[in-house]
């Protein structure tokens, strides 16, 4: 287990969406970070340092947003840092907080997530700048499209495989399907497998509704050192208790398995080295993956381990990973139904599963579940950076 | 509600081509440009400096300029390939003599290509506005 656990005191999201109302991702961090702190009963004055993510200015027009930030939430004079790793930032700025709290830096960290991927600026403009954030000189003035590259990696995987469009259908039906029961979801729908089947192609082969959102959002979370914090005695706690980060080669060509994410193993690994985790099939009681596109989730779900190599679209069918199943995935609806706003993916994964673990997600997807542990994954480009963390409900 | 601007930037970069300059004058000749690995002799394409398997520098070398396709999509490219927002075809090339794939445009025929499909390198186009828009591969009929 990781050294001094570090606690997740609370949190908070405004709803992922296009938002048409003139507000913009200032507002939403202001919002987020208010919840955060009523959620978390602590006062401004207690935070000593704040991690902010977000993954690209050409979307937000805004550069170095940190120290803006910082001032527009009341907390001028604090440490900041700025991370970034694509659609894995809110991820990578949980694992700097967790290095903050751990090397004993800071004792209560605020992290802070936000992106304006929907409302800025014309779908087209920003399929063009995602481009530059593979290979930008090789691979996005080409004209390549991440969804090109995603759907390259799957062919990949359907090959080694033999998984099928009508199995990744599913994950589409599911995570759209969980975004109802979830108020701050950008796209709940119910729809069915052919629905998808015949929604227009974007890249061949995936389709619309095999894609996930770019959305609009935000996303606040304050964890503290164990021995730096009150102890609530209204509800659990959750600590983090493994993390893991890997790479893999950013061009898609230079893998020896382009289906495969090699990359988000060696991350998963890491995480469950860290957290003492054996058999994540067994441990895990649910996971948000990131689910930028349907054949997304079920090779994450492979090289998370908690499914072996082309058996997670099976198991799929066979509803294990659905909102009743024995390994719940994507309760939130994961960006295909939550939506995806990069910089605050992240968080709001760790948002959602602690609040699993606490007893207090939104009530028609907490159910009656009893989480313990729960696992949290976002990447950047082609799963080519990798955040993994478990979070674990502390024990009194 | 609160009011809403329209605001517009217009960015020119003066970019550099740096160490892939090599490989796009390469393929404005006609050439592909790949590196084998000073320490493992791994081939790979592009040129790289450095082996991704032992960080070993990698040593340029001219490919032949053929290959197989091993997967490939069709879309919408993005608006920064001249023409792209209309259908593109897109392909991961297995380029003889290489021991990686290279992700390239691919022209369309007399009909659209298929994995398993042997390519060549076009010739470069006219008119680019990035010279990784002249790794184009045609079928190799």
């Amino acid at each position: 287990m990781i050294q001094n656990s570090p606690v997740i005191l609370g949190g908070g999201q405004v709803p992922f969406r296009r938002y048409r109302d003139g507000t913009g991702f200032r507002d939403w961090v202001r919002l987020a970070c208010d919840a955060a702190f009523a959620d978390a009963q602590i006062e401004r004055a207690e935070i000593d340092a704040v991690i902010v993510a977000s993954e690209s200015d050409m979307l937000s027009m805004q550069l170095s947003p940190g120290p803006l930030l910082v001032d527009d939430i009341g907390l001028t004079g604090v440490p900041v840092v700025r991370v970034e790793s694509g659609g894995g930032s809110g991820g990578a700025a949980l694992r700097v907080a967790v290095m903050h709290l751990m090397s004993g830096l800071a004792s209560r960290v605020l992290v802070v997530g936000f992106e304006q991927a929907a409302s800025h600026l014309s779908r087209d403009t920003v399929r063009s700048v995602y481009g530059l954030s593979f290979d930008a000189d090789l691979e996005g003035w080409a004209g390549a499209t991440a969804t090109m590259l995603y759907a390259l990696s799957l062919q990949d995987h359907m090959a080694r495989f033999g998984t099928t469009m009508e199995q990744l259908a599913r994950v589409s039906v599911k995570n759209h399907g969980n975004a109802r029961l979830n108020p701050d979801a950008h796209s709940p729908l119910a729809i069915t497998v052919d629905d998808v089947l015949t929604s227009s192609m974007v890249s061949t082969p995936y389709r619309r509704l095999d894609c996930s959102l770019l959305s609009d959002g935000a996303a606040a979370l304050i964890l503290a050192r164990p021995d730096a914090m009150t102890w609530r005695r209204d509800r659990p706690m959750t600590r983090i208790i493994g993390m893991g980060c890997a790479t893999d080669t950013v061009r898609l060509g230079e893998r020896a398995l382009p289906g495969v994410f090699t990359g988000k193993r060696t991350a998963a690994a890491m995480a469950y080295r860290t957290a003492g985790i054996s058999d994540p099939t067994r441990q895990i009681d649910v996971a948000e993956v990131y689910d930028s596109y349907t054949g997304a989730e079920v090779q994450g779900i492979e090289a998370l381990g908690l499914a072996p190599d082309g058996g997670a679209a099976a198991r799929l069918a066979d509803g294990k990973y659905g909102p009743d199943g024995p390994l719940p995935v994507n309760l939130s609806g994961g960006l295909i139904g939550h939506g995806g706003a990069p910089g605050a993916t992240g968080i709001v994964q760790a948002i959602t599963v602690s609040r699993l673990i606490e007893g207090r997600y939104h009530p028609a997807l907490q159910g009656g579940r009893d989480v313990r542990t729960g696992l949290i994954d976002c990447h950047g480009g082609l799963a080519t950076v990798n955040l993994t963390h478990v979070l674990q409900r502390v024990e009194t | 509600m609160t009011a809403t601007d329209d605001l517009a930037l217009l960015l020119s970069w003066h970019h550099g081509r740096g160490a892939l300059g090599p490989f796009f004058s390469a393929l404005e000749q006609g050439r592909i440009m790949g590196a084998r690995c000073t320490a493992c002799g791994r081939t790979v394409v592009p040129f790289r400096t450095r082996c991704t398997v032992d960080g070993a520098q990698m040593a340029p070398l001219d490919l032949p300029v053929t290959g197989i396709v091993r997967q490939v999509t069709v879309g919408s490219a993005s608006g920064l390939l001249p023409g792209g927002l209309g259908g593109r075809t897109f392909g991961l090339i297995e380029v003889t003599g290489a021991d990686t794939s290279l992700l390239a445009r691919i022209a369309d025929g007399e009909g659209p290509v298929a994995e398993g499909t042997p390519v060549r390198l076009a010739p470069a186009e006219a008119g680019v506005t990035h010279p990784s828009q002249w790794l184009v591969f045609v079928a190799d009929t």
